[in-house]
């Protein structure tokens, strides 16, 4: 039980990591070092705000 | 239905400003020009109606001349929103009305946001709003961005001035140029060439400004005719060459600010005061810029901000380490032995802990940046370089990015690379690009806090002041060698405008120190908690083999076996602190079985290995397998070393007892030394970027060669220099 509650923990985190870096890859979210507009694709930088 | 708005201006005119006090959003706003690349939209919704806000990149004109102009003329001609909102800093009307005329020479729909009318007024300029107003025929609304005064004046008369469709205003060029003008313009009007979008007079004035994207769509659109633009406008330049020993360009800019100055003439502009008394800010720059005083002002700013960091942040940090380490001996005392504990404490607590314990320091750096920001330091900083970065083939412009990047400290190398926008020669862009990061990041900013507090304590701002000047020197001889190898070019002339003195408000700073300070929590529990899970389980899996098990239980039972039952019942029941002499060694001996047994535990991970089989050359640089781990993970972000570097060493750990910082444990851990931790901060300085800023070059030079470059000349330069620094010191300390 505590292995396979281990598994799904890092299953899940290696899920949002994938997730994530796919993500700023495309330019849709930030790294978040502490500045504001910090994607890195070019067309799709823009921060919706509504 | 919304209306839609783009705010457009000069640099530093107060857009950003404008924006965030319409939409309620929080975006960066620096007191230096440059600070919005790309465009940001938001929404905002008042009595006056609901607008779509477009906040576009500073600009002095509307020519295709950098990316920023070529992002807000695309934005105005291909969205086509209902109103620009021109915002004009009212202290320096001459030089933004430039754009402004542009504007109305494209014939949209303008407002014109009179900004900044405080800083006039202090100025001693008074400006008959009225008269420019009717002399310009647009509205002209005085606003004050910071605290929101005009804001709603404004909106009113966007809602009002709308649907009229404005006719495009006409400055004469001259004979020369306007013959040459309606000569072109009969040719675009009977063609249509290119008419769908752009008025025809305007498309003739970009061919005569040699405007490379309008030469390239029209050349798209119909060659015949583009060439025959191409050939009035090379006729007309030979001309002008000739007869005035001038370029249209140069021509038309006089003419248009000839234009502004007939406005203004005409009793527009009055200065009540001495006009050309010296501003305060100019007194001040005569110091702080002074060629002398200047660099020496600069380090001792900055030495004082780490001084400061690390004075008013030791006692919250400390707060935050004691905090960390109790809720793990919480979860060590109430959690049972086995993977779910090991997860939680090695992986979760101590692993994001360490980032996260760091925050009070990150707290304190970006409330005395976002000072030195919002004050204007920061353009004075860019102008005091500018001189030294033209010396190793960098340009002016690429100090914002450099400080951006974290050149004081505290930065990040993405938007800084995003910076390199506003450089204009290619190859100055790329050399700039490729050595941006080695600026020291906030997430850079843990690992040095970490290693400075445990082997530095007694100088930390002096080491930080070291570091800081070592990223420079690197980037600046790495810019230097590339700009006289790979990518060899000419200088381009650089320009830089000073934004007046500012005193930054409270409110302003926290928001600013907030807004930072989330985005490295935020990270930290998120992308690092998941990195964290991972490289525990890559530090804890396969785990030792049944053989390996077997021996440490034999090794166990026979430690055990030596001794009666009431010994191990003494070391079982009794208080640590009052074992006899015997338990005593019995207990120590079964410790140190353990944490032999979690080391080869370690070792033999997938992670332990990778770091095992680095350590041979490793070593050179004074890196254990244990540091390679943490290394490696850093490819990821640059906090994941300490994240890691907590987990590597929680998981060597076995005693119960044993709730120490991570600061405390390198202190005291085997291999470890200023020596070795200077090595490391040289090698986290110098290595390649993060994953997000690879990403970000190779799409910003539109290459994966220079990205893959950056990963592996960064890194390659960073061990070789760690191994200099390592081989070198301890050939000196012994």
């Amino acid at each position: 039980m505590e292995l396979f509650i281990v598994i799904i923990i890092v299953a899940a985190a290696l899920f949002f990591c994938i997730k994530s870096f796919v993500k700023i890859y495309k330019g849709e979210d930030s790294c978040g070092c502490g500045s504001d507009c910090s994607c890195p694709g070019k067309s799709k930088c823009r921060q919706n705000i509504k | 239905m919304s209306t839609s708005i783009a705010l457009a201006g000069n640099p530093n005119s107060g857009k950003t400003t404008l924006f965030n006090a319409l939409t309620g959003a929080r975006q960066h706003v620096g007191n230096y020009p440059g600070v919005t690349v790309e465009k940001k939209q938001g929404f905002c919704k008042t009595d006056s109606g609901e607008f779509d806000v477009v906040d576009l990149p500073g600009t002095y004109s509307l020519s295709a001349y950098s990316l920023e102009e070529v992002v807000a003329r695309d934005y105005i001609v291909n969205e086509k929103p209902s109103m620009i909102v021109n915002i004009v800093d009212a202290s320096n009307l001459e030089r933004n009305l430039y754009l402004s005329v542009q504007f109305l020479e494209m014939g949209i729909p303008v407002t014109i946001a009179l900004n900044m009318m405080d800083v006039a007024q202090k100025r001693g300029i008074e400006i008959d709003i009225e008269k420019l107003s009717i002399l310009l025929g647009v509205p002209v609304v005085p606003t004050v961005a910071r605290t929101g005064k005009g804001k709603k004046e404004l909106l009113d008369t966007i809602v009002l001035r709308k649907d009229l469709n404005p006719e495009p205003v006409h400055i004469s060029y001259g004979s020369d140029i306007d013959m040459a003008l309606d000569q072109m313009v009969d040719i675009i009007r009977s063609s249509g060439f290119l008419t769908q979008k752009y008025r025809s007079r305007w498309i003739a004035l970009k061919y005569l400004e040699n405007d490379q994207q309008i030469l390239d769509l029209g050349k798209n659109e119909n060659p015949r005719i583009a060439r025959e633009l191409e050939s009035i406008a090379k006729k007309l330049t030979s001309h002008l060459d000739v007869t005035l020993n001038a370029h249209p360009e140069g021509i038309i800019a006089d003419h248009r600010y000839g234009f502004i100055n007939s406005i203004l003439k005409q009793n527009v502009i009055t200065f009540y005061q001495d006009e050309n008394r010296l501003q305060l800010s100019d007194n001040i720059d005569k110091i702080v810029t002074n060629r002398f005083l200047g660099p020496i002002l600069m380090v001792a700013v900055i030495m004082g901000l780490y001084q400061f960091t690390f004075t008013y942040s030791e006692l919250p940090v400390g707060w935050f380490e004691n905090f960390f380490s109790r809720v793990s001996g919480m979860a060590d005392n109430a959690l049972a032995d086995g993977l779910l504990k090991s997860l939680i404490i090695s992986g979760i607590i101590d692993g994001v802990g360490g980032v996260l314990g760091f925050v009070p320091l990150i707290m304190f750096m970006f409330l005395g940046i976002s000072f030195l920001e919002d004050t204007g330091y920061l353009a004075r900083m860019s102008f005091m370089l500018d001189r030294v970065f033209r010396m190793f083939g960098l340009h002016g412009s690429s100090v914002m990015a450099f400080i951006v990047s974290g050149g004081i400290a505290g930065g990040c190398a993405v938007p800084g690379v995003m910076a390199t926008r506003t450089l204009k020669s290619p190859k100055e862009r790329l050399a700039t690009i490729l050595t941006v990061p080695f600026m020291n990041c906030g997430a850079k900013l843990p690992v040095y806090a970490l290693l400075v507090a445990a082997f530095f304590a007694e100088n930390e701002a002096q080491v930080m002041l070291l570091i800081t000047m070592i990223s420079w020197l690197g980037a600046l001889l790495v810019a230097w060698l590339l700009r006289s190898t790979v990518i060899r070019g000419a200088s381009t002339p650089f320009v830089m405008e000073l934004p007046p003195y500012r005193l930054p408000t409270l409110k302003g700073l926290l928001i600013h120190t907030w807004e930072r300070t989330w985005q490295y929590i935020k990270k930290a529990g998120t992308v690092i908690l998941g990195i964290s899970i991972l490289l525990w389980a890559m530090m804890t899996f396969p785990g030792l083999d049944d053989q390996a098990l077997k021996i440490f239980d034999t090794k166990r039972n026979a430690v055990t076996a030596s001794v009666s039952e009431n010994v191990l019942n003494e070391i079982r029941y009794a208080d640590t602190d009052n074992l006899s002499e015997q338990a005593s060694s019995v207990k120590e001996r079964l410790t140190n079985l353990d944490m032999e047994e979690a080391q080869a535990n370690l070792k033999n991970s997938i992670a332990g290995r990778i770091g095992l089989a680095l350590e041979g050359i490793t070593q050179f640089a004074g890196f254990d397998w244990r540091t390679n781990i943490s290394l490696v993970g850093g490819f990821a972000a640059k906090e994941v070393v300490v994240s890691t570097l907590g987990t590597a060493y929680s998981l060597g750990e076995v005693d119960p007892e044993e709730t120490q910082s991570l600061s405390e444990r390198l202190k005291t851990a085997e291999g470890w030394g200023p020596l070795t931790a200077f090595s490391l901060i040289i090698f986290t300085i110098f290595y390649a970027p993060c994953f997000v800023a690879v990403v970000c070059i190779a799409k910003e030079t539109g290459s994966w060669k220079w990205a893959v470059f950056s990963v592996v000349f960064n890194t390659t330069l960073a061990f070789g220099l760690s191994v200099i620094f390592y081989q070198v010191g301890s050939l000196i300390l012994t």
